[in-house]
């Protein structure tokens, strides 16, 4: 219980007849993990870069109970080739299209690359299992690989395959320097999240996205 | 030599001094040659003419992307490391032994103090099973008592004594075993089980019920189910052991209100608008007991929907004691308080008060059921309710339900009425009780809650509670002034 709150805690007068013993006049909580005044709920932070706090002990315990299958599936060898499947598929796609021009496609592939990987690691949080108690709430996909370590192989895999694609795609889109500034753009991105300074840092835009949830 | 490089040495000829001339040249002569042992490596060429193909003259987007090259090289070549090591407290070999040296186990079983042998020895055992009439042996004497009357058992309706009720216990024991040998979802789930599970269902008005092996688990295993981190839980705060285990295991954030203080639960559900209107939708529940275990009183039910209704939460009602004693037909409080069960969005219960038999149970929608059977720990892992509890539960359910007369009592629990409303009656006007205890509980409880007068308490030395928010140890933790 933190001394910080000035008001103390009205308890009840145990000399007084009604209200003999404990819970009839609930003053404090059965359980001592929460306690009545509280900092409330999750905390949200509206500043514009807020860090993710570090996990309380039952939330590390909550996280070790089962292995966490929304991140370990990028270890198998299918999860490496798919990206390339998919960036192969989307090419093909795009080169399906009329009208669109070679440079433009390979542009396409490498911005909806991004996109789609953007999404599914770094904005979507928490896992679509129910086996935690949601221990991993307020994590993202790429935070949770690997239980957070860095530079492990596949986050280095994954780290550069967005770039590859950049580099290629700019290199078949000719260099027009439109397609190149939102290849890069599409590219860091992704990249950026990717790194060990960005872990667990939330951004905040105004007006744009909610507030973030840090606790 | 290139055209690039003939141009770069014509032009610092001009004006520049000579040493300049010759380092220039001798730097570009030495990055001729390295272009040319690239050339000469295999694949050399291709990169070459990538990298001319990709500079096209200009070099600020060469730059960018060697900084992106860079980068990714950067990454690749870094070790490994763990968010969790820089937490991690590490010690020398000797430290270690130190801290082994020092380590003094404590014994696995403490020695008992006096006062807990005295009160070991002043256990009275009971022979034969604990029924309404048992055999009780002094532990002093080691007399034998028989015929003495029970007053500490749950088995408010003498179920577990009744003979169609022992009957078909044995019969069942007779035909498959004792044991269930499983988890209900591998090869626990006998006929008997899906027929209690739906007499459960039939006699309380509900959609669907699922059993428990243990009614102590059903909560601990329920609530989990459909309660994670960020979803709430209003709880009234004399909720037995089970429920308040449940709240804290499943995670949630608990509020908890006074008990049976619905003006409370008003204001903290009024106080908590501004919370519940942003962020994601979470799931919001409502906790109480039909009958409460530790006070023998009830919620007011009706006022207590209409709030969860107006505030959109659900409901949790545990029916452990309520169910088979209150109410004309014994299904509870919501038999009391004419409220359908479906406003009840989960009833949780127990077989071993009673029904006279053992587990627990869950009822409610089908979805809600359905969830449990792959979600619910208890019942994912745990060994299924032996068959014959479940036979003896489904025997009472149906013993019950034979002698409902329209219009009037039931005449099995009838009784039970009536004894409880004397024993309150008795209790209420004795003079000679009243220095000594309070009652607690309410007239249609049939287990008395007495409490031990406030000036007793004072001249005995004992504290107002025990453990909770009320004894004294406590308060001096949270409140110094006392």
């Amino acid at each position: 219980m933190t001394t910080s709150h000035s008001q103390p805690i009205p308890f009840p007068d145990p000399t007084n007849e009604e209200n003999p013993s404990s819970p009839e006049r609930l003053n404090l909580s059965p359980t001592t993990s929460h306690s009545v005044i509280k900092e409330h709920r999750r905390r949200r932070s509206s500043s514009l870069i807020s860090k993710v706090g570090p996990e309380t002990f039952e939330t590390k315990q909550d996280q070790d109970i089962q292995d966490n299958m929304n991140a370990t599936w990028v270890h198998f060898k299918g999860a490496w080739l798919i990206h390339f499947v998919i960036l192969t598929m989307l090419k093909i796609t795009y080169d399906l299209i009329p009208t669109i021009s070679n440079e433009l496609s390979w542009t396409l592939t490498n911005v909806t690359y991004c996109i789609g990987s953007y999404i599914m690691f770094h904005q979507i949080k928490g896992t679509p299992f129910d086996f935690n108690s949601g221990a991993y709430d307020n994590l993202t996909m790429w935070e949770q690989i690997d239980n957070g370590d860095q530079y492990t192989p596949v986050k280095k895999f994954l780290m550069g395959v967005p770039i590859f694609t950049f580099l290629i795609s700019t290199h078949y889109s000719n260099y027009d320097l439109n397609l190149f500034v939102i290849n890069l753009v599409a590219c860091l991105c992704v990249v950026i999240p990717k790194l060990p300074y960005s872990h667990r840092v939330r951004v905040n835009i105004p007006y744009l996205t909610d507030q973030q949830i840090i606790n | 030599m290139s055209e690039f490089t003939k141009t770069i040495i014509r032009e610092s000829t001009d004006e520049a001094p000579e040493f300049v001339v010759s380092f220039a040249s001798k730097a570009v002569h030495q990055w001729y040659n390295f272009i040319h042992f690239i050339e000469e490596l295999p694949g050399g060429l291709l990169v070459i003419n990538y990298i001319k193909a990709s500079h096209k003259n200009d070099p600020w987007r060469t730059l960018l992307e060697v900084l992106l090259a860079l980068l990714a090289l950067r990454y690749f070549l870094a070790s490994k490391y763990s968010q969790d090591e820089k937490d991690k407290v590490v010690l020398s070999n000797k430290e270690i032994d130190d801290l082994i040296d020092d380590w003094e186990p404590e014994p696995l079983v403490q020695p008992l103090r006096k006062d807990e042998r005295w009160q070991l020895d002043a256990i009275p055992s009971v022979e034969g099973p604990i029924t309404k009439h048992v055999n009780v042996v002094d532990p002093k004497t080691n007399q034998k008592l028989t015929d003495v009357l029970n007053f500490a058992s749950k088995d408010y309706l003498d179920m577990s004594m009744n003979p169609t009720v022992k009957e078909n216990a044995i019969k069942v024991i007779k035909n498959i075993g004792v044991g269930a040998c499983g988890p209900p979802n591998f090869y626990g789930t006998q006929d008997v089980h899906i027929r209690v599970c739906e007499d459960l269902a039939r006699f309380l008005g509900a959609e669907q019920g699922i059993i428990y092996g243990q009614d102590f688990c059903t909560p601990t295993s329920v609530l989990p189910c459909f309660l994670k981190r960020g979803d709430i839980l209003i709880a009234d705060g004399g909720v037995n052991i089970a429920l308040q285990k449940a709240a804290v295991i499943s995670r949630c954030d608990v509020e908890w209100f006074n008990h049976n203080d619905l003006d409370h639960l008003e204001e903290i559900l009024e106080s908590l608008q501004d919370v519940l209107s942003d962020g994601p939708l979470n799931r919001r529940f409502i906790l109480t007991e039909g009958l409460f275990e530790n006070f023998g009183d009830s919620p007011d039910l009706k006022r207590l929907v209409e709030i969860k209704n107006k505030y959109k939460f659900r409901l949790i009602l545990d029916e452990s004691n309520s169910i088979g004693t209150l109410g004309p037909n014994g299904r509870g409080l919501p038999e009391v308080e004419e409220i359908p069960r479906s406003e009840i969005e989960i009833t949780m219960g127990s077989m071993a008060n009673a029904f006279g038999a053992s587990g627990g149970f869950c009822l409610g929608v089908k979805g809600m059921i359905y969830h449990q059977v792959l979600n619910s720990s208890a019942y994912v892992f745990s060994a299924s309710l032996p068959p014959y509890a479940a036979r003896a539960a489904s025997t009472v359910i149906h013993l019950l339900e034979d002698a409902e007369v329209s219009g009037a009592e039931n005449p099995i629990i009838a009784p039970l009425h009536q004894n409880t409303k004397l024993m309150h009656k008795l209790f209420r006007n004795s003079a000679s009780l009243k220095n000594l205890v309070k009652l607690r509980s309410s007239d249609y409880s049939p287990v008395l809650h007495l409490r031990i007068n406030h000036e007793l308490r004072r001249q005995l030395n004992l504290p107002e509670g025990y453990g909770g928010p009320g004894s004294k140890s406590l308060m001096n933790l949270y409140n110094p002034r006392f």
